[in-house]
Protein backbone atom coordinates (compact mmCIF):
# COMPACT_ATOMS: atom_id res chain seq x y z
CA UNK A 1 0.00 0.00 0.00
CA UNK A 2 1.12 3.44 -0.94
CA UNK A 3 2.36 5.87 2.26
CA UNK A 4 2.33 9.39 2.39
CA UNK A 5 3.79 8.88 6.38
CA UNK A 6 3.44 11.79 8.58
CA UNK A 7 7.11 10.81 10.00
CA UNK A 8 8.21 8.87 7.48
CA UNK A 9 11.72 10.13 8.36
CA UNK A 10 11.47 9.81 12.00
CA UNK A 11 13.75 6.76 11.72
CA UNK A 12 16.91 8.35 10.05
CA UNK A 13 20.45 8.30 11.30
CA UNK A 14 21.58 11.74 12.26
CA UNK A 15 23.16 13.63 14.95
CA UNK A 16 19.96 15.05 15.13
CA UNK A 17 17.75 11.62 15.58
CA UNK A 18 20.49 10.13 18.23
CA UNK A 19 19.83 13.21 20.33
CA UNK A 20 17.71 11.95 23.73
CA UNK A 21 14.18 11.93 22.82
CA UNK A 22 13.59 14.06 26.29
CA UNK A 23 15.85 16.62 24.85
CA UNK A 24 14.01 17.08 21.91
CA UNK A 25 10.81 17.28 23.06
CA UNK A 26 11.18 19.88 26.16
CA UNK A 27 13.02 22.02 23.37
CA UNK A 28 10.26 21.46 21.03
CA UNK A 29 7.69 22.63 23.60
CA UNK A 30 10.24 25.65 24.84
CA UNK A 31 10.79 26.91 21.50
CA UNK A 32 6.87 27.17 20.44
CA UNK A 33 5.81 28.84 24.17
CA UNK A 34 8.68 31.13 23.68
CA UNK A 35 8.02 32.06 19.89
CA UNK A 36 4.54 32.68 21.25
CA UNK A 37 5.36 34.91 24.01
CA UNK A 38 7.94 36.97 22.30
CA UNK A 39 7.07 40.35 21.40
CA UNK A 40 6.47 40.77 17.64
CA UNK A 41 9.02 44.04 17.53
CA UNK A 42 11.73 41.42 18.76
CA UNK A 43 12.63 40.55 14.98
CA UNK A 44 16.36 39.40 15.90
CA UNK A 45 14.86 36.55 18.01
CA UNK A 46 12.42 35.38 15.12
CA UNK A 47 15.21 35.09 12.50
CA UNK A 48 17.56 33.78 14.73
CA UNK A 49 15.13 30.84 15.59
CA UNK A 50 14.09 30.31 11.22
CA UNK A 51 18.03 29.92 10.74
CA UNK A 52 18.37 27.87 13.25
CA UNK A 53 15.46 25.43 12.97
CA UNK A 54 16.66 25.74 9.03
CA UNK A 55 19.89 24.46 10.68
CA UNK A 56 18.15 21.74 12.09
CA UNK A 57 16.18 20.54 8.90
CA UNK A 58 19.20 20.48 7.31
CA UNK A 59 21.91 18.37 10.27
CA UNK A 60 18.74 16.27 9.95
CA UNK A 61 18.45 15.33 6.26
CA UNK A 62 14.83 16.21 5.90
CA UNK A 63 14.62 16.76 2.48
CA UNK A 64 13.70 20.41 1.86
CA UNK A 65 10.53 19.44 -0.63
CA UNK A 66 9.01 16.88 2.06
CA UNK A 67 9.58 19.88 4.76
CA UNK A 68 7.83 22.56 2.21
CA UNK A 69 5.00 20.13 1.40
CA UNK A 70 4.30 19.30 4.89
CA UNK A 71 4.05 23.53 5.85
CA UNK A 72 1.60 23.79 3.32
CA UNK A 73 -0.47 21.02 4.21
CA UNK A 74 -0.99 22.53 7.45
CA UNK A 75 -1.11 26.33 5.74
CA UNK A 76 -4.84 26.40 5.08
CA UNK A 77 -5.69 27.04 8.96
CA UNK A 78 -3.21 29.66 9.50
CA UNK A 79 -3.59 31.45 6.45
CA UNK A 80 -7.36 31.47 7.24
CA UNK A 81 -6.29 32.75 10.63
CA UNK A 82 -4.14 35.22 9.32
CA UNK A 83 -6.91 36.54 6.57
CA UNK A 84 -9.58 37.06 9.40
CA UNK A 85 -6.86 39.23 11.20
CA UNK A 86 -5.91 41.18 8.41
CA UNK A 87 -9.34 42.24 7.62
CA UNK A 88 -9.29 44.28 11.17
CA UNK A 89 -7.70 47.72 11.48
CA UNK A 90 -3.79 47.74 11.37
CA UNK A 91 -4.44 44.32 10.27
CA UNK A 92 -1.00 43.96 8.03
CA UNK A 93 0.87 43.85 11.24
CA UNK A 94 -0.58 41.52 12.93
CA UNK A 95 -1.01 38.91 9.95
CA UNK A 96 2.76 38.75 9.82
CA UNK A 97 2.76 38.42 13.42
CA UNK A 98 0.56 35.38 12.89
CA UNK A 99 2.37 34.30 9.36
CA UNK A 100 5.43 34.01 11.15
CA UNK A 101 4.58 32.94 14.34
CA UNK A 102 2.43 29.73 13.79
CA UNK A 103 5.09 28.85 10.67
CA UNK A 104 7.72 28.71 13.26
CA UNK A 105 6.10 26.98 16.13
CA UNK A 106 4.76 24.40 12.86
CA UNK A 107 8.16 23.74 11.32
CA UNK A 108 9.59 22.78 15.39
CA UNK A 109 7.01 20.43 15.51
CA UNK A 110 7.92 18.98 12.15
CA UNK A 111 11.32 18.57 13.20
CA UNK A 112 10.70 17.00 15.55
CA UNK A 113 8.28 13.89 14.69
CA UNK A 114 10.68 13.60 12.18
CA UNK A 115 13.64 13.07 13.85
CA UNK A 116 11.78 11.21 17.13
CA UNK A 117 10.18 7.69 16.22
CA UNK A 118 6.05 8.53 17.95
CA UNK A 119 7.11 5.63 20.35
CA UNK A 120 9.90 7.42 22.36
CA UNK A 121 7.83 10.47 22.27
CA UNK A 122 4.88 8.73 24.14
CA UNK A 123 7.63 7.20 26.09
CA UNK A 124 9.01 10.49 27.27
CA UNK A 125 5.39 11.77 28.28
CA UNK A 126 4.55 8.59 30.02
CA UNK A 127 8.08 9.61 32.30
CA UNK A 128 7.01 12.68 32.29
CA UNK A 129 3.70 11.66 34.56
CA UNK A 130 1.55 12.70 31.53
CA UNK A 131 -1.81 11.16 32.83
CA UNK A 132 -1.67 7.72 31.43
CA UNK A 133 -5.27 8.04 30.01
CA UNK A 134 -3.79 10.81 27.78
CA UNK A 135 -1.01 9.00 26.37
CA UNK A 136 -3.47 6.08 25.71
CA UNK A 137 -5.24 7.92 23.67
CA UNK A 138 -2.50 9.26 21.90
CA UNK A 139 -0.47 5.96 21.10
CA UNK A 140 -3.79 4.81 20.02
CA UNK A 141 -4.51 7.44 17.16
CA UNK A 142 -1.36 7.51 16.06
CA UNK A 143 -1.83 3.65 15.88
CA UNK A 144 -5.17 3.79 13.39
CA UNK A 145 -4.60 6.80 11.87
CA UNK A 146 -2.39 4.92 9.09
CA UNK A 147 -5.53 2.27 9.37
CA UNK A 148 -8.15 5.00 8.71
CA UNK A 149 -6.17 6.09 5.97
CA UNK A 150 -5.67 2.70 3.90
CA UNK A 151 -9.06 2.63 4.50
CA UNK A 152 -10.32 5.80 3.08
CA UNK A 153 -7.58 5.16 -0.03
CA UNK A 154 -9.17 1.69 -0.56
CA UNK A 155 -12.71 3.05 -0.26
CA UNK A 156 -12.00 5.61 -2.89
CA UNK A 157 -10.66 3.52 -5.15
CA UNK A 158 -12.97 1.11 -5.11
CA UNK A 159 -15.56 4.41 -5.98
CA UNK A 160 -13.79 5.50 -8.63
CA UNK A 161 -13.60 2.16 -10.45
CA UNK A 162 -17.36 2.02 -10.53
CA UNK A 163 -17.98 5.62 -11.18
CA UNK A 164 -18.21 6.69 -15.11
CA UNK A 165 -19.94 10.04 -15.12
CA UNK A 166 -19.47 12.20 -12.49
CA UNK A 167 -20.48 15.73 -12.34
CA UNK A 168 -19.26 18.35 -9.31
CA UNK A 169 -22.26 17.78 -7.43
CA UNK A 170 -21.84 13.70 -7.88
CA UNK A 171 -18.50 14.10 -6.73
CA UNK A 172 -19.17 16.07 -3.48
CA UNK A 173 -21.97 13.41 -2.73
CA UNK A 174 -19.31 10.20 -3.28
CA UNK A 175 -17.00 12.24 -0.80
CA UNK A 176 -19.70 12.54 1.49
CA UNK A 177 -20.60 9.09 1.50
CA UNK A 178 -17.07 7.94 1.63
CA UNK A 179 -16.70 10.28 5.10
CA UNK A 180 -19.83 9.02 6.61
CA UNK A 181 -19.04 4.89 5.70
CA UNK A 182 -15.41 5.64 7.55
CA UNK A 183 -17.14 7.51 10.54
CA UNK A 184 -19.40 3.88 11.12
CA UNK A 185 -16.79 1.49 10.28
CA UNK A 186 -14.33 3.78 13.01
CA UNK A 187 -16.74 3.62 15.32
CA UNK A 188 -17.21 -0.40 15.05
CA UNK A 189 -13.87 -0.62 14.88
CA UNK A 190 -13.61 1.48 18.16
CA UNK A 191 -15.87 -1.12 19.93
CA UNK A 192 -13.82 -3.86 18.44
CA UNK A 193 -10.64 -2.82 19.90
CA UNK A 194 -12.16 -2.16 23.42
CA UNK A 195 -13.56 -5.39 23.43
CA UNK A 196 -10.04 -6.46 22.84
CA UNK A 197 -8.65 -4.09 25.44
CA UNK A 198 -10.79 -5.91 27.79
CA UNK A 199 -9.99 -9.12 27.03
CA UNK A 200 -6.34 -8.68 28.13
CA UNK A 201 -7.26 -7.08 31.35
CA UNK A 202 -8.00 -3.51 30.43
CA UNK A 203 -9.87 -1.98 33.24
CA UNK A 204 -11.81 0.97 33.17
CA UNK B 1 -12.40 -31.53 33.95
CA UNK B 2 -14.57 -29.88 31.73
CA UNK B 3 -12.24 -26.14 31.43
CA UNK B 4 -15.32 -24.21 29.37
CA UNK B 5 -18.90 -25.62 29.89
CA UNK B 6 -21.73 -23.56 28.42
CA UNK B 7 -24.87 -24.37 29.97
CA UNK B 8 -28.25 -23.32 27.80
CA UNK B 9 -26.79 -19.50 26.71
CA UNK B 10 -29.34 -17.45 25.42
CA UNK B 11 -28.65 -14.38 23.98
CA UNK B 12 -30.17 -11.00 22.09
CA UNK B 13 -28.76 -8.43 20.53
CA UNK B 14 -29.80 -4.77 22.17
CA UNK B 15 -32.13 -4.17 19.45
CA UNK B 16 -34.10 -7.21 19.72
CA UNK B 17 -32.49 -9.77 17.15
CA UNK B 18 -32.05 -13.25 19.16
CA UNK B 19 -28.22 -14.54 18.65
CA UNK B 20 -28.10 -17.33 20.52
CA UNK B 21 -30.84 -19.87 21.76
CA UNK B 22 -30.08 -22.02 24.16
CA UNK B 23 -26.32 -23.00 23.11
CA UNK B 24 -24.93 -25.69 25.37
CA UNK B 25 -20.99 -26.81 24.79
CA UNK B 26 -17.75 -28.24 26.76
CA UNK B 27 -14.47 -28.47 26.31
CA UNK B 28 -12.00 -31.00 28.46
CA UNK B 29 -8.51 -29.68 29.74
CA UNK B 30 -6.14 -29.97 26.50
CA UNK B 31 -8.85 -30.65 24.39
CA UNK B 32 -9.22 -29.06 20.47
CA UNK B 33 -12.99 -28.27 20.21
CA UNK B 34 -14.27 -26.63 16.36
CA UNK B 35 -17.47 -24.66 16.20
CA UNK B 36 -18.36 -24.32 12.47
CA UNK B 37 -21.63 -22.55 10.81
CA UNK B 38 -22.08 -19.87 8.44
CA UNK B 39 -21.76 -16.55 8.10
CA UNK B 40 -23.94 -14.72 11.09
CA UNK B 41 -24.73 -18.31 12.76
CA UNK B 42 -23.59 -16.67 16.18
CA UNK B 43 -20.47 -18.08 16.70
CA UNK B 44 -18.64 -14.69 17.24
CA UNK B 45 -21.16 -13.97 19.26
CA UNK B 46 -20.84 -16.87 21.20
CA UNK B 47 -17.18 -15.95 21.78
CA UNK B 48 -17.06 -13.47 23.08
CA UNK B 49 -19.28 -15.16 25.74
CA UNK B 50 -16.69 -17.53 26.75
CA UNK B 51 -14.62 -14.22 27.73
CA UNK B 52 -17.23 -12.39 29.21
CA UNK B 53 -17.10 -9.42 27.63
CA UNK B 54 -21.07 -10.11 26.50
CA UNK B 55 -23.25 -9.61 27.43
CA UNK B 56 -23.44 -6.29 29.10
CA UNK B 57 -26.12 -6.58 31.43
CA UNK B 58 -26.25 -8.81 34.30
CA UNK B 59 -29.07 -10.79 33.30
CA UNK B 60 -27.64 -13.53 30.52
CA UNK B 61 -30.07 -16.15 30.01
CA UNK B 62 -27.85 -19.51 31.05
CA UNK B 63 -23.93 -19.32 32.38
CA UNK B 64 -20.62 -19.85 31.34
CA UNK B 65 -18.17 -21.61 33.67
CA UNK B 66 -14.69 -21.27 32.93
CA UNK B 67 -12.91 -23.76 35.13
CA UNK B 68 -15.52 -24.79 37.24
CA UNK B 69 -16.66 -21.33 38.34
CA UNK B 70 -19.43 -19.31 36.81
CA UNK B 71 -18.79 -15.90 34.99
CA UNK B 72 -19.43 -13.03 36.58
CA UNK B 73 -18.90 -9.54 37.16
CA UNK B 74 -17.03 -10.28 40.47
CA UNK B 75 -14.90 -12.83 38.50
CA UNK B 76 -14.24 -10.92 35.44
CA UNK B 77 -10.64 -10.08 36.19
CA UNK B 78 -9.50 -13.77 36.43
CA UNK B 79 -11.90 -14.82 33.21
CA UNK B 80 -9.84 -12.30 31.04
CA UNK B 81 -6.74 -13.89 32.12
CA UNK B 82 -8.21 -17.30 31.78
CA UNK B 83 -9.55 -17.22 28.70
CA UNK B 84 -6.93 -15.96 25.69
CA UNK B 85 -9.38 -14.15 23.02
CA UNK B 86 -7.72 -14.01 19.37
CA UNK B 87 -10.16 -11.60 17.40
CA UNK B 88 -10.33 -12.07 13.53
CA UNK B 89 -8.76 -8.74 12.48
CA UNK B 90 -5.41 -8.27 13.63
CA UNK B 91 -5.67 -4.76 13.59
CA UNK B 92 -8.33 -4.78 16.30
CA UNK B 93 -6.14 -6.39 18.52
CA UNK B 94 -2.70 -4.77 18.06
CA UNK B 95 -3.36 -1.48 19.50
CA UNK B 96 0.03 -0.54 20.57
CA UNK B 97 2.83 1.44 18.71
CA UNK B 98 5.42 -1.30 19.18
CA UNK B 99 4.80 -4.48 19.41
CA UNK B 100 7.07 -5.47 22.55
CA UNK B 101 4.03 -2.75 24.12
CA UNK B 102 1.35 -4.96 22.48
CA UNK B 103 2.79 -8.13 23.42
CA UNK B 104 3.44 -6.69 26.81
CA UNK B 105 -0.13 -5.04 27.44
CA UNK B 106 -1.95 -8.21 29.20
CA UNK B 107 0.75 -8.82 31.67
CA UNK B 108 1.49 -5.21 32.42
CA UNK B 109 -2.66 -5.61 32.90
CA UNK B 110 -2.46 -7.78 35.22
CA UNK B 111 0.35 -6.49 37.38
CA UNK B 112 3.60 -8.22 36.36
CA UNK B 113 6.84 -6.87 37.48
CA UNK B 114 8.31 -4.84 34.98
CA UNK B 115 11.26 -7.96 34.81
CA UNK B 116 8.78 -10.73 34.68
CA UNK B 117 6.80 -9.12 32.06
CA UNK B 118 10.26 -8.36 29.43
CA UNK B 119 10.88 -12.05 30.34
CA UNK B 120 7.51 -13.27 29.49
CA UNK B 121 7.39 -10.66 26.28
CA UNK B 122 10.29 -12.47 25.01
CA UNK B 123 9.39 -16.04 25.41
CA UNK B 124 5.46 -15.38 23.68
CA UNK B 125 7.31 -14.22 21.06
CA UNK B 126 10.01 -16.47 20.89
CA UNK B 127 6.67 -19.08 20.68
CA UNK B 128 5.69 -17.87 17.97
CA UNK B 129 8.74 -17.33 15.73
CA UNK B 130 9.18 -14.10 15.96
CA UNK B 131 12.00 -13.06 17.76
CA UNK B 132 13.75 -9.90 17.44
CA UNK B 133 10.40 -8.01 16.62
CA UNK B 134 10.30 -6.00 19.46
CA UNK B 135 10.61 -2.20 18.46
CA UNK B 136 8.67 -3.13 14.62
CA UNK B 137 5.73 -1.32 14.32
CA UNK B 138 2.23 -3.20 14.09
CA UNK B 139 1.21 -1.34 10.78
CA UNK B 140 4.54 -2.40 9.07
CA UNK B 141 4.36 -6.13 9.90
CA UNK B 142 2.78 -8.57 6.92
CA UNK B 143 -0.49 -10.75 7.54
CA UNK B 144 0.55 -13.85 8.96
CA UNK B 145 3.19 -11.64 11.40
CA UNK B 146 0.19 -9.87 12.74
CA UNK B 147 -1.56 -12.69 13.59
CA UNK B 148 0.95 -14.19 15.41
CA UNK B 149 2.09 -11.02 17.60
CA UNK B 150 -1.86 -11.13 18.33
CA UNK B 151 -1.23 -14.79 19.00
CA UNK B 152 2.00 -13.62 21.37
CA UNK B 153 0.11 -10.80 22.97
CA UNK B 154 -2.47 -13.63 24.33
CA UNK B 155 -0.21 -16.83 25.41
CA UNK B 156 1.85 -13.69 27.47
CA UNK B 157 -1.41 -13.62 29.62
CA UNK B 158 -0.51 -17.35 30.36
CA UNK B 159 -4.46 -18.56 29.58
CA UNK B 160 -5.94 -22.04 30.54
CA UNK B 161 -8.39 -21.85 27.44
CA UNK B 162 -7.57 -20.01 23.80
CA UNK B 163 -10.12 -18.74 22.12
CA UNK B 164 -9.41 -17.96 18.48
CA UNK B 165 -12.31 -16.81 16.22
CA UNK B 166 -11.47 -17.14 12.28
CA UNK B 167 -7.49 -17.35 12.71
CA UNK B 168 -6.49 -18.21 9.54
CA UNK B 169 -9.07 -15.74 7.66
CA UNK B 170 -6.64 -13.36 6.46
CA UNK B 171 -3.65 -15.43 5.83
CA UNK B 172 -1.92 -16.75 3.15
CA UNK B 173 -1.08 -20.54 2.43
CA UNK B 174 2.70 -20.25 3.90
CA UNK B 175 1.29 -18.13 7.03
CA UNK B 176 -1.72 -20.17 7.57
CA UNK B 177 0.27 -23.35 7.49
CA UNK B 178 2.32 -21.90 10.31
CA UNK B 179 -0.18 -20.80 12.37
CA UNK B 180 -1.71 -24.46 12.16
CA UNK B 181 1.14 -25.76 13.49
CA UNK B 182 1.70 -23.13 16.41
CA UNK B 183 -1.81 -23.83 17.40
CA UNK B 184 -1.42 -27.67 17.31
CA UNK B 185 1.67 -27.37 19.37
CA UNK B 186 -0.09 -25.75 22.45
CA UNK B 187 -1.10 -27.58 25.37
CA UNK B 188 -3.77 -25.98 26.20
CA UNK B 189 -7.47 -26.14 25.67
CA UNK B 190 -8.72 -24.72 22.65
CA UNK B 191 -11.93 -23.40 20.90
CA UNK B 192 -11.58 -22.31 17.34
CA UNK B 193 -14.72 -20.96 15.14
CA UNK B 194 -13.90 -21.12 11.54
CA UNK B 195 -14.59 -21.22 7.77
CA UNK B 196 -11.41 -23.17 7.48
CA UNK B 197 -13.34 -26.58 7.37
CA UNK B 198 -9.58 -27.71 6.79
CA UNK B 199 -8.21 -26.59 9.53
CA UNK B 200 -11.00 -27.94 12.15
CA UNK B 201 -10.42 -31.60 10.40
CA UNK B 202 -6.79 -31.13 11.16
CA UNK B 203 -6.68 -29.54 14.26
CA UNK B 204 -10.33 -30.29 16.50
CA UNK B 205 -10.96 -33.39 17.55
CA UNK B 206 -14.58 -32.51 17.96
CA UNK B 207 -16.60 -29.96 16.81
CA UNK B 208 -20.20 -28.43 17.09
CA UNK B 209 -22.05 -27.13 14.13
CA UNK B 210 -24.09 -23.73 14.72
CA UNK B 211 -26.69 -22.21 13.08
CA UNK B 212 -29.34 -19.35 13.64
CA UNK B 213 -27.57 -18.99 16.84
CA UNK B 214 -28.57 -23.09 17.97
CA UNK B 215 -26.38 -25.77 17.98
CA UNK B 216 -27.81 -28.17 15.30
CA UNK B 217 -24.80 -30.84 15.73
CA UNK B 218 -22.22 -32.11 17.60
CA UNK B 219 -19.88 -34.92 17.79
CA UNK B 220 -16.08 -36.33 16.00
CA UNK B 221 -15.00 -33.58 13.58
CA UNK B 222 -14.95 -36.38 11.01
CA UNK B 223 -18.06 -37.41 11.74
CA UNK B 224 -19.84 -33.89 11.46
CA UNK B 225 -17.60 -32.59 8.50
CA UNK B 226 -17.50 -35.90 6.94
CA UNK B 227 -21.66 -35.50 6.35
CA UNK B 228 -22.24 -33.80 2.88
CA UNK B 229 -25.73 -33.45 3.34
CA UNK B 230 -25.31 -31.93 7.05
CA UNK B 231 -22.62 -29.25 5.52
CA UNK B 232 -24.22 -28.43 2.63
CA UNK B 233 -27.73 -27.50 4.14
CA UNK B 234 -26.13 -25.23 6.76
CA UNK B 235 -23.96 -23.74 4.11
CA UNK B 236 -20.92 -25.51 4.64
CA UNK B 237 -19.18 -27.98 2.62
CA UNK B 238 -17.53 -31.30 2.86
CA UNK B 239 -13.95 -31.14 3.15
CA UNK B 240 -11.84 -32.42 0.19
CA UNK B 241 -9.51 -34.14 2.54
CA UNK B 242 -12.50 -36.11 3.17
CA UNK B 243 -14.01 -36.57 0.39
CA UNK B 244 -12.14 -39.82 -0.39
CA UNK B 245 -11.63 -41.22 3.66
CA UNK B 246 -13.72 -44.11 4.28
CA UNK B 247 -16.29 -42.98 7.58
CA UNK B 248 -14.55 -46.10 9.79
CA UNK B 249 -11.13 -45.81 8.81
Amino acid sequence: MRHNYIDRFARLDTPVHRLPPWLKLLATVGLVLWTVATPPSDTWYFACCGVFLLLVVVAARLPASFVALRLLTLEPLVIGVAILAFLQPGGLAVMLRILVKSNLCLLAVLILSNTTPFAEILRVLRALRVPALLVTILALMYRYVFLLIDQAERMTRARASRTFMVRRTGRWKLAAGIVSQLFVRSTERAERIYAAMTARGWDR
Amino acid sequence: MRTLDVNGLSYAYPDGKPALKNVSLYAEEGECIGIIGPNGAGKSTLLLHMNGILPEDEHPGGEVRVCGAPVTAASLRDVHRLVGLLFQDPDDQLFCPTVFEDVAFGPSQFGLAEEEVRRVVTEALRQVGLEGFERRSPHHLSGGEKQRVCLAGILACQPRILVLDEPTSDLDPRGRRELAGLIRGLGTTRIIASHDLELVVDLCSRVYLLDGGEVIASGPAVEILGDEPLMISHGLEKPHSLQHRHPHS
